[in-house]
């Protein structure tokens, strides 16, 4: 395989193929290509956080000019599904139905009304009387495992196979695993360190609001346009729930306006099928803001529980992660951003003799959990990170020799790999790419680690500090996850290239055209892409797992690989002359009596010559799951009197592997952190006393803004992994997991006191200095 | 009611809801590149000048538009394409949610501040937020496109 | 409530007409909470065109018509210059440009918003309201009332007196609404210093008053904290205010003394 030097394609930073358009705000997002007449879908929504729903009254808003239809859980197939966009059979419990008779949280949809337009959908949404029986909700996931109230009675729910669903007990899924006897090790070790950390809530803040909008066709089949990242599982769930088949459904993805996770779900795309079908008129559903806060889905809150043994040297012997995770009202990702909490940190420290990871996720009438971005990593990284911290202290440590001393190197592996999948059993994986002691080394001179020194007081009573992390995440699901591509050559020499793959905005459609480009030996101007339609392209699992430059680029390469090898065949015919005998450069197919150019070459296969389309389709099967890397570093600034935290400086070093378009891949990092360092420092999902969302509207829950993210320092190493597209691994989420730790870290040095609940708040360090005395 | 305007350099007349935000007018009349992202005028998405000065459009009743001029990306196709080529040289646009606010603030910020440094690009620029880049690429990207225009 | 009508009055009194009768008119500012609006309407009328958008100084006082956005008062050098600027650094954080040109002082202070920093800060300056038909009255009187009747707010009047001007405010992320807001400012005669956004509404803190008029930085932040009461809300707790309100009363008061 081609390494950087020898690339034309790969390896540079194109600007993204739809760049120019988007500046210009040419209409491309769902709501801006719907059909003008399309009826809007607006749903009635539960003002509690648990209640039956006893009767519903339309008749008001039926008669409401413009309104043309109200579902009611009674009006609609009850199927039961999941509404997470994984591959088949789902790993979440099938606990969710179009509509139901119970509501389950503040914001639960518990009618749908479609009308000619927004405002008079709205008026009649107000106008639908629902008749509640009130039932005492479960806000606080520490009290939901066999509390009383049951939330999830319904007797037609299940499990698709063993995820420890326990409904009865509020428990969506549960898990452990264990390597050696933890306990005894920890007993004999040196040195042993508990502690219990709290990672909140997190809202994705996509800009782009949920939307979706479907329409029949002049077949009579569904097409569903949605700003959704998995148009394949959304066609498939729909089907199930619609009790239709798979071939009568459409699903396309538009440019989207962001995704991180909280687009890996279905929203509302199976309301608005419910109107057109009814009506044979389009129909669109345009989430607002509050919506989208109340109604989709956020991040799983957990409690972590670490314990570490070791010897007073600092060399780890044993670790025991145990956690309870929030999944909300309903069971999405439930288990597997759980396991991933294990899963994409645990290998990190694979010397270990003994390591322990188990616990549970629980039902709560909570805004449900679901994907996001790092999906249980960042959360697995805030707690055992902070308590490696920990241990350092008090072993008198320097928190990065302690990492170096125990982390996982090249060529190595950890039984975990083998054990964890997401939702199943694992691959076993040696490392064959990990320039971890490049990044530490690398970042430990951009922050000036060695200098500065842990702590400084720059003024009386305001201390700066340094702290680190190193993350890991993982590239796509191995034997899970499948995509595939098609390559179709155009008359005068350009491709089509149809993928199933998603776009939400990372710029994936143009690293994949720059991988077929490389792989052909043509220009990436060459090459037009097509993406995310489920009639139209080859599937895709769709943009999750940091999957898409791993294994949809592999798939883009197989299929690149057979047209060159077709092109070859067919100049070789053109020219007379064996295959064999025959080269192609990706300019012209040249042999020993002449060449012809891809240009003529490809215009005489569709009108002149041996007429034929070539068009060549590569799958490729996620068989491992390479891990990137990162060191990241930060620099604090806090002010003792009030407990205010500055970031001063951020220095992140990430081993993606070869960076297919090195801009691409960094945006990826420095966006990660910033929301990283959102969760680390600001956002909180806060609820009020009867269950109700506090913080649903961008005054009242804050992400970084521009001037709250100082010098955000990105670099890339080099590194080749061997089984990548081009020695590529993913980028994608590595980027989000490191600010909570590095940030609580650095806090910690500044002011010799901890904050082991996310986020880091000023109110929350002046707490635990009060505590801890003023810094010495 | 209805209202006179000149969109974009073009004279317009529009029927309007009283209560009406200009977002919503706007998009209602085929300018699509104003986007919704909140509720709350906290994003910038839907920033478009009135009478050459920067509003959230979702916080502007559409009849106050009446006698004004109104641009947006649309009316600014040199100046987008300049910095949508800053942008992607950078590697800085991502989902695009928040480009043609961006521009639009972006516009006005040049014609407000001389040579403004970077502090001073990204307090003018608060209030159009970004998810998917985490602004350094952007605000490099900026800078490039003032020292450009100069 | 849909609304039905959108007015544009040329003078206050023309739309102190148009409210005074009708509960279900409402004055249009900014504008900037449209679509949150919790008390429907169904005339809006704006005041865009009342001709109250006017800043001059007279007779050593600062007039800012209620019109005249939070931009203006960041870049309008007659403001600027007013007050060490205190007016423009109270506001400058607020969002972002496109909010603060159409968010307006009028509506700011008719509104007795409790998170207002502007509040906090004309407060401390000794500002004066003056209502279409209720006239000129302080500010502290203004927001203390409790059942206000319908009217139009038409200016701010701000002495011009002030000599040093601090400004302290706490918040999350940069642009976000203030945990709590403090305004300190030298008349010369007397120190004033005013607190806001405790969650409550701006005060002045007498005692810190007396305490900085005797050059006791310390004792005032001490006395700001005794004497204000300070509640939860989502931002932070009563409690955390209190303690840093200490804090940002007693460095507002340094930095005025200094």
């Amino acid at each position: 395989m081609k390494r950087s030097g020898d690339m034309k394609e790969v390896g540079r930073s194109l600007p993204k193929i739809d760049a120019l358009g988007l500046v210009r705000g040419t209409p491309a997002y769902t709501d801006d290509l719907a059909p003008r007449e399309a009826l809007c879908v607006v749903a009635v929504r539960s003002p509690h956080a648990h209640a039956r729903i006893l009767a519903i009254d339309a008749a008001a808003a039926l008669a409401l000019p413009g309104v043309l239809a109200v579902f009611t859980w009674q009006d609609v197939p009850r199927v039961a599904v999941t509404r997470a966009g994984q591959g088949h059979p789902e790993p979440s419990p099938r606990d969710r139905f179009i509509l139901d008779e119970y509501v389950r949280h503040v914001g639960d949809e518990a009618a749908i009304v479609a009308a000619e337009t927004e405002e008079q959908a709205r008026d009649a949404a107000r106008a639908v009387r629902v008749e509640y029986e009130v039932l005492p909700p479960v806000l606080d996931f520490e009290t939901a495992l066999d509390n009383p109230v049951v939330l999830h009675p319904e007797p037609e729910i299940h499990e698709n196979f063993p995820i420890g669903f326990e409904p009865r007990r509020n428990v969506a899924s549960a898990y452990s695993m264990h390597v050696g006897d933890v306990d005894a090790v920890v007993a004999r070790s040196e040195v042993v360190l508990r502690r219990r950390y709290y990672t909140q809530a997190q809202q994705h803040v996509a800009l782009e609001p949920h939307c979706a909008c479907t329409w029949l066709d002049v077949h009579g089949r569904l097409n569903v346009m949605s700003s959704t990242q998995t148009p394949w599982h959304v066609r498939r769930i729909m089907a199930r729930a619609l009790e239709r088949e798979v071939k009568e459904i459409r699903v396309v993805k538009p440019r989207i306006g962001g995704g991180f996770g909280g687009k890996q779900m279905l929203h509302g795309e199976l309301y608005c099928a419910l109107a057109t079908l009814r009506t044979g008129r389009p129909a669109k559903m345009v989430y607002t803001r509050r919506e989208v806060f109340e109604a989709t889905n956020t991040r799983h809150p957990m409690r972590l529980d670490v314990t570490l043994g070791a010897d007073r040297d600092g060399t780890l012997r044993a670790i025991d992660l145990e956690v309870l995770s929030d999944t909300g009202a309903y069971g999405e990702h439930a288990l597997t951003v759980f396991m991933v909490a294990g899963a994409k940190t645990l290998p990190l420290y694979n010397k270990v003799e003994a390591v322990r990871f188990g616990g549970r996720t629980v039902y709560t009438s909570r805004v449900p959990g679901g994907a996001y971005r790092g999906y249980g990593a960042i959360q697995g990284n805030f707690a055992l990170e902070s308590a490696l911290d920990e241990l350092a202290g008090e072993l008198g440590l320097d928190p990065i020799v302690l990492r170096e001393r125990n982390m996982i190197a090249e060529g190595e592996t950890s039984p975990i790999f083998a054990i964890m999948g997401e939702g199943t059993e694992g691959v076993e994986m040696i490392v064959e790419s990990c320039k971890l002691p490049e990044c530490i080394r690398r970042g430990k001179e951009l922050i000036g680690w060695d200098a500065k020194g842990p702590r400084r007081e720059v003024a009386p009573g305001v201390f700066r500090g340094l702290g680190m992390a190193l993350a890991m995440q993982g590239s796509g699901i191995p034997t899970i996850d499948m995509a595939a591509a098609t390559l179709k050559l155009n008359d005068f020499g350009s491709f089509n290239l149809l993928i199933g793959a998603t776009d939400l905005g990372t710029g994936c459609d143009t690293i994949l055209a720059q991988i077929a480009a490389e792989t052909l030996g043509v220009p990436t101007g060459d090459i037009i892409v097509y993406a995310s339609d489920t009639d139209r392209t080859p599937f895709d699992t769709g943009a999750y797992a940091s999957s898409t430059t791993y294994v949809s680029g592999h798939a883009v390469r197989e299929a690149a690989l057979k047209m060159r090898q077709e092109i070859l065949v067919e100049g070789a015919l053109s020219l007379g002359c064996e295959p064999a005998l025959a080269t192609f450069d990706g300019r012209e197919v040249r042999g020993p009596g002449g060449a012809i150019t891809l240009r003529d070459l490809s215009a005489k296969l569709l009108y002149s010559e041996h007429q034929k389309q070539l068009m060549t389709t590569g799958s490729h099967l996620c068989e491992k799951s390479p891990p990137p890397y990162m060191a990241a570093f930060a620099e604090v600034e806090v002010d003792a009197a009030t407990g205010e935290v500055t970031l001063v400086d951020y220095v992140a070093v990430v081993d993606c592997g070869q960076a297919i378009n090195p801009n691409l891949a960094l945006v990826q990092v420095e966006g990660g952190l910033a929301q990283g360092i959102g969760m680390a420092l600001w956002e909180e999902v806060v609820y009020g006393p009867q269950g109700h969302l506090r913080t649903r509207d961008l005054m009242s829950y804050k992400i970084p803004g521009r001037e709250d993210i100082p010098s955000i320092r990105a670099e890339l190493v080099e590194s080749h992994e061997p089984s990548g597209p081009y020695g590529a691994k993913s980028v994608g989420e590595i980027g989000i997991d490191t600010p909570p730790a590095a940030i609580a870290n650095a806090v910690a040095a500044a002011v010799g006191a901890r904050v082991r609940e996310l986020p880091v708040t000023p109110e929350k360090v002046l707490k635990v200095l009060s505590a801890a005395g003023t810094p010495r | 009611m209805n209202i006179s305007l000149e969109l974009n350099g073009r004279p317009a007349t529009w029927d309007v809801e009283p209560g009406e935000a200009l977002l919503d007018a706007l998009r209602r009349h085929g300018v699509l590149s104003v986007k919704r992202g909140c509720d709350t005028a906290s994003c910038g998405t839907c920033t478009v000048l009135l009478d050459g000065v920067p509003v959230p459009s979702c916080a502007v009743p559409a009849p106050r538009a009446d006698g004004r001029a109104v641009t947006t990306v649309e009316g600014l196709p040199d100046e987008a394409v300049r910095l949508g080529a800053c942008l992607a040289a950078e590697g800085a646009d991502q989902c695009g949610f928040c480009a043609p606010g961006l521009v639009v603030a972006v516009v006005a910020m040049s014609r407000e501040l001389e040579d403004p440094d970077e502090a001073a690009i990204n307090h003018y620029l608060a209030g159009n937020l970004c998810r998917c880049g985490g602004y350094v690429s952007q605000t490099r990207a900026i800078r490039r496109y003032l020292q450009e225009a100069r | 409530m849909a609304v039905k009508a959108y007015l544009r009055p040329k003078s206050a009194a023309e739309a102190l007409a148009l409210v005074e009768g009708d509960e279900r008119a409402a004055l249009i500012g900014g504008g900037a909470y449209l679509r949150l609006a919790t008390r429907g309407y169904e005339t809006a009328v704006d005041l865009c065109d009342a001709g109250l958008d006017q800043v001059r100084v007279e007779d050593g006082a600062l007039r800012l018509g209620a019109m005249v956005t939070y931009r203006r008062l960041e870049t309008d050098i007659v403001v600027r210059d007013c007050c060490g600027g205190l007016l423009g650094r109270c506001v400058e954080n607020i969002v972002g440009v496109q909010v603060r040109n159409i968010v307006t002082v009028g509506g700011t202070v008719a509104g007795r918003y409790a998170f207002a920093n502007l509040t906090t800060a004309l407060l401390a300056l000794g500002a004066d309201v003056v209502l279409e038909r209720g006239g000129r009255k302080p500010l502290e009187q203004f927001l203390a009332d409790k059942a206000p009747a319908r009217d139009v707010l038409v200016e701010v009047v701000v002495p011009t007196a002030a000599r040093r001007c601090a400004w302290r405010d706490l918040t999350r992320v940069r642009t976000d609404f203030a945990v709590l807001n403090v305004a300190a400012v030298d008349l010369g005669g007397e120190v004033r210093v005013a607190v806001g956004a405790r969650p409550g509404v701006a005060r002045l803190a007498r005692g810190a008053m007396q305490a900085a008029a005797a050059g006791d930085a310390h004792g005032a932040g001490e006395a700001a904290a005794a004497e204000l009461d300070f509640g939860d809300d989502l931002r932070a707790s009563a409690d955390y205010r209190r303690r840093v309100c200490g804090t940002l009363v007693t460095r507002a008061v340094e930095e005025v003394l200094a």
